[in-house]
C-alpha cells in the first residue's frame, strides 16, 4: 500500500485513540463549576432563594447577578413553571416571592397578578360609622337655655362600586363546607382575577383574592362559611357591602346552603 | 523500516491531536453536576442565599434542604464559618445577622457571632 495512505490511516487511528482517551477514559473534570452547570433541582432552588432574598432585602442589583449566573435562556418559562408549581399548593410566601421576581423581570401571568394584588392591598380600612361633633357651649351670658345636646351626624353610606349580577343558592353535601363562591367580572362580563373580595361578619373580617382557582373560573374565589354566622360580601373594601345576610342554612334535603355570586361594576 | 517509522510518527501525532481536541478544544462538559463541585465563592453565595431565604420564609427544613447539596458534613458549622468569614470581610451587619441566625437555628453559635443574634 502507498506509504502516504498508510500515514493518513495511522493519523486518523491515532486521533481516534486520543479522543477516546480524552473523552471517555480520562476526561477533564472541573471542580470549579458555576450555578449554571449544576443539576436542575439545585438551579431551581437557586432561583427560589434569589426570589426570597429579593423579597427579604430588596437588593435588585445583587438579585440580577444571581439570576444571571444561571445562564438560563428560558428564564421566563422556568420562572413561570416554578411559580405555578408553588402556587398550586395554595397561597405561600415562596410563590409570592417568585411572583415579585417575575414582575421585576417583566414576566406576568394572571395567577401572578393575584399575588401582586395581595401585596398592594394589605391593610383593611377602618369602618366609618358616625361622626359625633360636640357643639360649643356659650359662656359669656348665662341664660336658662338648656345646653344643646351633641349633634350626631350620620355619614352617608358609601355606594358600593359593584353590584350583584346573579345570586344563586346551592346545596353543599358531604364533608365539603358551605361556601360563598364569588366570580368578579368587569363591565364587559369578562372574569377579573386579582380582585380582593371582603367577607365580614359580626366580630370578624376576612378576604380572598379571585383567580387562585383558574380551573373553575379566572375571576373565581371562595370562602368557607360557618353554619351559625351571617356574612356580608364586598369588593376592594370591607366597607363596600354589596351582598348582606348570607347564611349557611340547612337545605331542604341533607346539607347546607352555599351561595354563588356574580359581581360586576355598577353601571352609571 | 522507513515506512514503519512514518506510520508510528503519524499515529503519535494523531494521538496528540486527539488529546488536544478532547482535553482543551472540546472537553467533556458536565451540565448536571453536583453543587459540591461549585467554586468556593459560589458556595459562599449559596450559603448567604439560604440564610436570606430563611429570614424570609422561616422554613428551617427548606434551608437544610438547600444547604445539604453543598456537601458540608455539619450544616450549622458551615453557615457559622460563612458568618465568621462575613465578619472578617466587614460585610453589612444585616447580612451577617442573616447568616448568624440561620447558624443558630441549625444549632451552631460562637462568641464572635452571638452579638448579631439580637435584632
Amino acid at each position: 500500500m502507498n506509504t502516504r495512505i498508510l500515514v493518513v490511516i495511522a493519523l486518523v487511528i491515532g486521533a481516534a485513540i486520543g479522543l477516546a482517551y480524552a473523552w471517555l477514559i480520562e476526561p477533564v473534570t472541573f471542580s470549579e463549576t458555576s450555578p449554571a452547570q449544576v443539576m436542575k433541582s439545585y438551579r431551581e432552588a437557586w432561583l427560589i432563594m434569589s426570589a426570597e432574598a429579593l423579597a427579604q432585602d430588596g437588593d435588585w442589583e445583587r438579585t440580577q447577578a444571581r439570576v444571571t449566573a444561571l445562564h438560563d435562556p428560558n428564564l421566563a418559562q422556568t420562572l413561570t413553571e416554578l411559580f405555578d408549581r408553588y402556587q398550586a399548593k395554595g397561597p405561600n410566601p415562596t410563590a409570592r416571592s417568585l411572583a415579585r421576581l417575575a414582575d421585576r423581570l417583566n414576566v406576568h401571568t394572571p395567577a401572578m397578578q393575584v399575588y401582586l394584588a395581595e401585596i398592594v392591598t394589605s391593610t383593611p380600612e377602618a369602618v366609618p360609622t358616625t361622626v359625633v361633633i360636640p357643639q360649643p357651649i356659650a359662656t359669656s351670658t348665662p341664660t336658662s337655655t338648656p345646653e344643646p345636646l351633641p349633634t350626631v351626624i350620620p355619614t352617608a353610606t358609601p355606594i358600593p362600586d359593584y353590584q350583584v349580577i346573579n345570586r344563586t343558592a346551592e346545596c353543599t353535601h358531604g364533608k365539603q363546607p358551605p361556601q360563598i363562591r364569588v366570580i368578579v367580572q368587569d363591565q364587559f362580563g369578562q372574569s377579573v382575577p386579582g380582585k380582593v373580595v371582603w367577607i365580614t361578619w359580626d366580630g370578624g373580617t376576612d378576604r380572598f383574592v379571585t383567580g387562585l382557582k383558574p380551573e373553575i373560573d379566572p375571576g373565581y374565589g371562595d370562602f368557607d362559611m360557618q353554619p351559625d354566622q351571617t356574612y356580608n360580601v364586598g369588593v376592594d373594601k370591607p366597607t363596600s357591602v354589596i351582598v348582606s345576610d348570607l347564611r349557611a342554612d340547612s337545605c331542604e334535603t341533607d346539607g347546607r346552603t352555599s351561595w354563588r355570586l356574580i359581581l360586576a361594576p355598577r353601571t352609571p | 523500516m522507513r515506512k514503519i517509522i512514518f506510520i508510528l510518527i503519524a499515529l503519535a501525532a494523531g494521538i496528540g491531536f486527539g488529546l488536544l481536541i478532547g482535553w482543551y478544544v472540546w472537553p467533556v462538559t458536565y451540565t448536571e453536576s453536583a453543587p459540591t463541585r461549585m467554586r468556593q465563592d459560589w458556595k459562599d453565595e449559596a450559603i448567604w442565599l439560604a440564610a436570606q431565604a430563611f429570614a424570609y420564609d422561616r422554613d428551617l427544613e427548606a434551608a437544610q434542604a438547600r444547604l445539604r447539596p453543598l456537601g458540608a458534613d455539619d450544616l450549622g458549622t458551615a453557615v457559622l464559618a460563612r458568618a465568621e468569614k462575613a465578619i472578617a470581610q466587614n460585610l453589612a451587619t444585616q447580612q451577617i445577622a442573616y447568616l448568624v441566625r440561620l447558624a443558630a437555628a441549625l444549632g451552631a453559635r460562637s462568641e464572635h457571632t452571638d452579638p448579631y443574634l439580637s435584632p
